[in-house]
């Protein structure tokens, strides 16, 4: 080859090399941007990695906003102890020097798999110790701990101590580990649906169907619409199927959803299963998960309609069935040896109360109330995990004790099982605050006896 | 430019100037200009009245008042954190202060920080950071009426003027919860009543 033709071979080349990384670049959502990526992405945002600017500046910069975007509401609903006004504080400044935690990025970097931790944190576990030292002073109890030991669990976490604090600690010492209700919170949607509507709804039969003549559809739709919530609330076939153009569509999407389901469809949206869908990219599907899935639904795409079987609605399959078809870890396949499942059994079965079986919805995918305290099915499923004593709260102890809640949630091997046994592990946390509290009691009366005696 | 020009140039110029020196108080520091012509002290006076106002308000009249009446909402530390049975809980005098703050120092446009620091704090969070802010609580302590002024550098390298107000014992909820709180401290702790300086407010204004 001649050195001209080697000159117009390196100059395609290079022209060939700058166009595909400027594309990479330059498309959102771009399949080549992954050649840009730094590192593995945490199991948090990996799902929608291609989408580089939903976190990052043009410049690859990081914008602090998009963070709160999609973590904000969370972090106002846990009643973050570290929220950011702690750091814009001025009373606080000094503290910016140990750990400048205006920004999330001081402990959540991105892309660096090779030092982050559970949750995401990319900083030593030693964070707390820097701030808190002082603590063995303040809690002789604490003196002797390690001094990277304060994140365990049913101790204390950074944002999220809904469960934890020491008064509620107090409050349920000495709790046995069944409590005597054992009955999770009865939804009431429909009930408040129909009494908002009650003058001019009424249940809709099959053959009341407005569906439009010609589409040629299974007869067997309307038979199983009409035994739905959807039918007795007199949401007909065009609710769903018709979009905001009043066009007819033959697959609605959660926003179809949403127009009702407000609460349940921005919950989706937030967790694993629907935050492809939030970014606008293809949903997801349980072959690109990295939790064990079976392969046999490995392309199945998470729409609401993945859980939700249309026309049918069967709250109960998606609370169960919809969820062991693809989750093939340990703690999903146990769950149906379980005695947790056993309630489940017994009240499908028509044994137990309504609301005293434990299906897998009832602890990923709690019922919590809204504003107008109306029951409403959290569809986050990670709202309450991680860490999973966000769990104790809502779900484990309307059943449990505090104690064993905290327990059964700090023992690997009993979540692993499905909670089939007794908890290994005993979170010292109650009994701690149990002792300082009345410790506390005993100093006070003393010194007022000795203020009222001299 | 005519001679009549250059004359109406100058006594316009002579005019604006009188009325900029007029309007500004006589003074031209840089700080006041940042405080629109208003000292960064007499500033932080006013929105420290303005704040004291409101707690005084809310500890007399809204915390200490449904106390006293048993009323079904009570004050409660975690008032936020409770979910269970009776959740009529409503934010300690202290923490509603403590929320003000907190959406003040977060709004970029307030133009100032406000905080809350103690010698005695029952949150060791509001102890005073250094020497010199345990030096301007303790001339609180020790001057009852008196306040205390300071300037300092932030880790972001911007200048403030600092002034401490005492935060006094205003109502029976403040002393009675302060007194009987757990986490008070036993042996180094005032037995708090009422116009008793429990700490300090502290603003904070940039002053360049």
């Amino acid at each position: 080859m001649s050195v001209k033709h080697q000159w117009i071979l390196w100059m395609i080349v290079t022209v060939c090399l700058l166009a595909y990384f400027t594309l990479s670049l330059t498309r959102q959502p771009g399949g080549m941007a992954q050649t840009f990526l730094p590192g593995v992405t945490t199991h948090g945002h990996y799902q929608i990695e291609m989408q580089c600017l939903v976190c990052h500046t043009p410049g690859m910069g990081v914008k602090q906003e998009s963070c709160m975007d999609c973590h904000g509401a969370d972090l106002k609903r846990s009643t973050d102890t570290h929220p950011r006004s702690k750091f814009t504080d001025p009373g606080k400044m000094h503290l910016l020097t140990k750990l400048d935690a205006r920004h999330c990025t001081t402990c959540h970097q991105e892309h660096v798999p090779d030092r982050t931790l559970a949750m995401g944190l990319s900083l030593p576990k030693d964070y707390c110790w820097h701030c808190h030292q002082e603590v063995g002073e303040q809690r002789p109890s604490h003196a002797d701990f390690a001094y990277d030991s304060c994140a365990t669990a049913g101790c204390h976490n950074y944002h999220d101590n809904r469960a934890l604090f020491e008064n509620l600690l107090v409050e349920h010492h000495g709790e046995p580990a069944m409590l005597e209700k054992q009955l999770v919170e009865p939804r009431n949607f429909g009930d408040s649906w129909q009494a908002r509507y009650s003058e001019s709804r009424k249940t809709l039969a099959a053959e009341e169907n407005d569906a439009p003549e010609g589409l040629g559809y299974d007869e067997q739709i309307s038979t199983d619409w009409a035994a739905t919530a959807h039918a007795a609330a007199s949401v007909n076939c065009s609710g769903c199927h018709t979009s905001e153009e009043l066009e007819w569509t033959n697959h609605p999407t959660h926003e179809s959803c949403g127009a009702c389901h407000d609460s349940q469809v921005a919950g989706f949206l937030e967790g694993r299963h629907g935050m492809r869908l939030a970014q606008g990219l293809s949903p997801m599907t349980p072959s690109a998960a990295r939790l064990p899935m079976y392969a046999t639904n490995g392309h199945a795409e998470l729409t609401c309609s993945a859980c939700h079987t249309p026309h049918k609605y069967d709250t109960a399959y998606a609370a169960v069935d919809a969820c062991v078809k693809c989750h093939a870890d340990e703690h999903s396949t146990a769950y149906l040896d379980s005695p947790h499942y056993d309630l489940w059994q017994s009240e499908l079965a028509g044994e137990g109360k309504p609301g005293s079986g434990v299906s897998c919805a009832t602890c990923h995918l709690p019922r919590l109330k809204n504003a107008e305290k109306e029951t409403f099915v959290q569809h986050n499923q990670n709202d309450n995990l991680r860490p999973n004593e966000k769990m104790v709260e809502s779900i484990c102890h309307q059943c449990h004790g505090l104690q064993f809640s905290l327990d059964a949630l700090a023992d690997e091997v009993l979540i692993k099982n499905n909670f089939q046994g007794e908890p290994e592990v005993h979170v010292e946390s109650l009994d701690m605050a149990k002792h300082w509290f009345d410790e506390r009691a005993r100093l006070r009366e003393e010194a007022k006896q000795k203020r009222e005696g001299g | 430019m005519t001679h009549s020009m250059k004359l109406v140039a100058g006594l316009l110029l002579v005019l604006v100037s009188g009325l900029t020196f007029l309007t500004s108080g006589g003074c031209s520091k840089p700080s006041e200009a940042a405080t629109g012509g208003i000292s960064p002290e007499k500033f932080a006076d006013g929105v420290h009245a303005v704040m004291m106002a409101d707690r005084t308000v809310y500890a007399r009249d809204v915390v200490t008042r449904l106390k006293d009446q048993e009323a079904p909402v009570k004050p409660d530390e975690y008032w936020e954190k409770w979910k269970e049975g009776d959740t009529h809980k409503m934010p300690l005098p202290a923490q509603m202060f403590r929320m003000g703050a907190s959406l003040v120092n977060d709004n970029p446009d307030a133009g100032f920080k406000y905080s809350l620091k103690s010698l005695w704090p029952l949150n060791p969070e509001h102890k005073p950071a250094n020497e010199d802010e345990i030096k301007a609580l303790k001339f609180l302590s020790d001057n009852p009426g008196k306040t205390y002024t300071d300037t300092i550098t932030d880790p972001d390298g911007n200048e403030l003027f600092v002034k401490y107000y005492p935060d006094r014992a205003v109502a029976k909820a403040c002393w009675e919860c302060h007194n009987n709180h757990e986490r008070r401290d036993m042996d180094a702790y005032p037995e708090f009543k009422k116009d008793d300086v429990m700490g300090a407010v502290v603003v904070f204004v940039p002053t360049k």
